[in-house]
């Protein structure tokens, strides 16, 4: 004789598994899309997929150099901006829990998190690219430092806090100040968990589209280092390009997902080989 | 008072922490002083009308209603909440209490994944690959079989709809919505679990009485998630279809406020009004951000103060 509660559980667990691998499902199938779709356009223009520029509509598959290398130079001038500014914005918050200050900049790190990244576009359109009278590098990088912000300071806040108590208080038993505590200490100690932050912002800036829609420029005809001058990002160059009618456009676009996906593959590799639990 | 060294510190540091206050202030300033010209000339109407009528003639025919937006915003982020909140439960049920170690490492670095991957890979994803399939697999049995019923009503044409926006978006924030209720799961205190077993109740018993126990943390992560939906945006530019549409019918184009600003902001330099009323609609995502994280984060506090 088989209860009915025995009943619901079996349902319930059946249940549960079904509704998780209809939840996790659709990752590996655009994995699989992005591997089945990209390949061949990448096959079929070789290692100049990286190099050159887009093709003309219609004809060719060309490459995503420029935009490439915008989204090199987009996340690097962004970490420079922003890892330092979360870093002492998440020393200070860890060093001097008790303020009003700290409280307010954890509370309004997480609302940043909230709030949505094409508000940040927006805002350094007013800030950046109006007094500036054109798009650049700069102000692309500038709203993708925004985004990084929160992202790395919650992540080094953690680290830092994840230092035993009984480490510091030895360091200052050695007659250690403040500041060589912090250093010599917390942050050698937290090492890993502050670099897994700054890959984890890496990661974040390398695939962000919506903050670069009207700050950047869309430079993708020619390979610009000018910070000030026009520039473009691979999911800005997607975005566009699977909106357009050409079919050979649709090719660039999923032979640069295969791009995308591939460094952020690797990124997330890596930061997941530092420590266990890796949340973007 | 702290130590001298410590105050030169914490001076040191202070400039850098406030960078998020700056942000925050510079937002909420440059929103509200941009889209202040369009809220004081359409009024209320702004946000209860369906119209979008820009020109170029003159001021007199300008008229702007951001209604379809916000119906659109609503509409998606409340499909993907609704399917995205039993879904995220069950991974969580599998990651903290069904799956053994090795399938555990596996589901929890695939959710991880999926919380990083960038958004447009969602959206090229959702507009080649997963709109033709739910169009013929989904929308088109439905319409054919249930077409009395209005949320059912239309033809689905391209596939790019409310419903394709909801269920791409219900995909991109299960991980999120996951990982606040698993943090939530983590701290019930072993005695109640134990007190839970040791009173016989099954599987099914068993995570009912947890769930119960982290009310406030399924509440907040389903409100942060509709909040996470709500502004999502080159994703949904991608498979909602943009266009002005109020239609109760889920398989017809629609707009969303972050899809519309994408689309027409950078047109709307060339006309009276548009960009002020965009900001206008980043007003309300800026409201709507504020709003739903504040309330997530309250709730949440409420679980990690109930078991301390």
């Amino acid at each position: 004789m088989v209860s009915i509660r025995e009943v619901k559980e079996k349902a319930f667990i059946a249940i549960s598994v079904f509704l998780a691998a209809l939840a996790v499902l659709p990752i590996f199938h655009i994995l699989f899309s992005v591997l089945y779709r990209g390949l061949p356009p990448i096959l079929a223009a070789g290692t100049t997929f990286l190099t050159e520029a887009p093709p003309p509509p219609g004809r060719g598959i060309g490459g995503i150099g420029p935009s490439l290398v915008g989204t090199f130079m987009l996340a690097l001038i962004s970490s420079l901006v922003g890892v330092p500014l979360s870093f002492a914005s998440a020393l200070f918050s860890v060093e001097f829990p008790d303020n009003l200050i700290s409280r307010g900049v954890r509370t309004l790190s997480k609302a940043l998190l909230q709030i949505p990244s094409i508000l940040v576009g927006m805002l350094i359109y007013m800030l950046i690219v109006i007094p500036m009278g054109r798009f650049s590098m700069l102000a692309g990088s500038l709203a993708l430092a925004i985004m990084m912000i929160p992202y790395v300071t919650t992540y080094v806040e953690e680290a830092l806090e994840s230092v035993p108590k009984t480490y510091r208080e030895a360091g200052y038993a050695l007659g250690f100040s403040r500041t060589q505590v912090v250093f010599k200490v917390s942050v050698s100690i937290a090492k890993r968990g502050i670099l897994t932050g700054v890959l984890i912002g890496f990661a974040k800036v390398t695939g962000e589209t919506a903050p670069l829609l009207f700050t950047v420029g869309k430079q993708r005809q020619e390979v610009s280092l000018n910070p000030l001058g026009y520039s473009d990002s691979i999911s800005l160059l997607i975005f566009d390009f699977v909106q357009t009618p050409y079919a050979n456009w649709h090719e660039v676009a999923w032979g640069a997902a295969l791009v995308l996906t591939s460094i952020f593959l690797a990124i997330f590799l890596i930061s997941r080989s530092f420590t266990r639990r890796v949340v973007l | 008072m702290l130590p001298k060294y410590d105050k030169g510190f914490f001076l040191l540091l202070l400039p850098f922490a406030s960078i998020v206050f700056v942000v925050f202030i510079a937002l909420t300033y440059v929103v509200l002083s941009v889209s202040y010209p369009s809220i004081s000339k359409f009024g209320t109407k702004l946000f209860t009308e369906n119209v979008w009528r820009p020109s170029e003639a003159g001021e007199e025919f300008v008229r702007y209603g951001l209604l379809a937006p916000l119906y659109g915003t609503l509409v998606t982020s409340l499909i993907a909440a609704t399917i995205a909140l039993p879904l995220s439960l069950s991974t969580v049920y599998l990651v903290e209490e069904l799956a053994r170690s090795k399938l555990r490492e596996v589901l929890s670095t695939t959710i991880d994944l999926m919380a990083g991957l960038p958004t447009v890979l969602y959206g090229l994803w959702g507009v080649e690959v997963m709109i033709p399939f739910i169009r013929d697999s989904l929308m088109t049995p439905l319409h054919l079989y249930l077409p009395w019923i209005p949320l059912f009503s239309c033809e689905p044409l391209s596939g790019a709809s409310f419903l394709s926006a909801g269920i791409l978006l219900a995909i991109m924030i299960i991980p999120f919505m996951h990982s606040l209720v698993q943090d939530a799961y983590r701290s019930i205190p072993r005695t109640y679990r134990e007190a839970a077993l040791s009173l016989g109740a099954n599987r099914y018993e068993y995570f009912r009485i947890m769930l119960s126990m982290i009310k406030p943390a399924v509440i907040a992560s389903l409100l942060l998630g509709l909040g996470r939906a709500s502004s999502e945006t080159v994703a949904v530019a991608l498979v909602v279809g943009n266009s002005f549409n109020l239609s109760p019918c889920l398989f017809s184009p629609g707009y969303t406020i972050p899809s519309l600003i994408a689309n027409q902001f950078s047109e709307s330099n060339f006309y009276p009004y548009m960009q002020s009323a965009l900001y206008a609609g980043g007003l309300v995502l800026l409201l709507l951000g504020v709003a739903s994280s504040i309330t997530g984060l309250i709730m949440m506090r409420k679980v990690r103060e109930m078991y301390g």
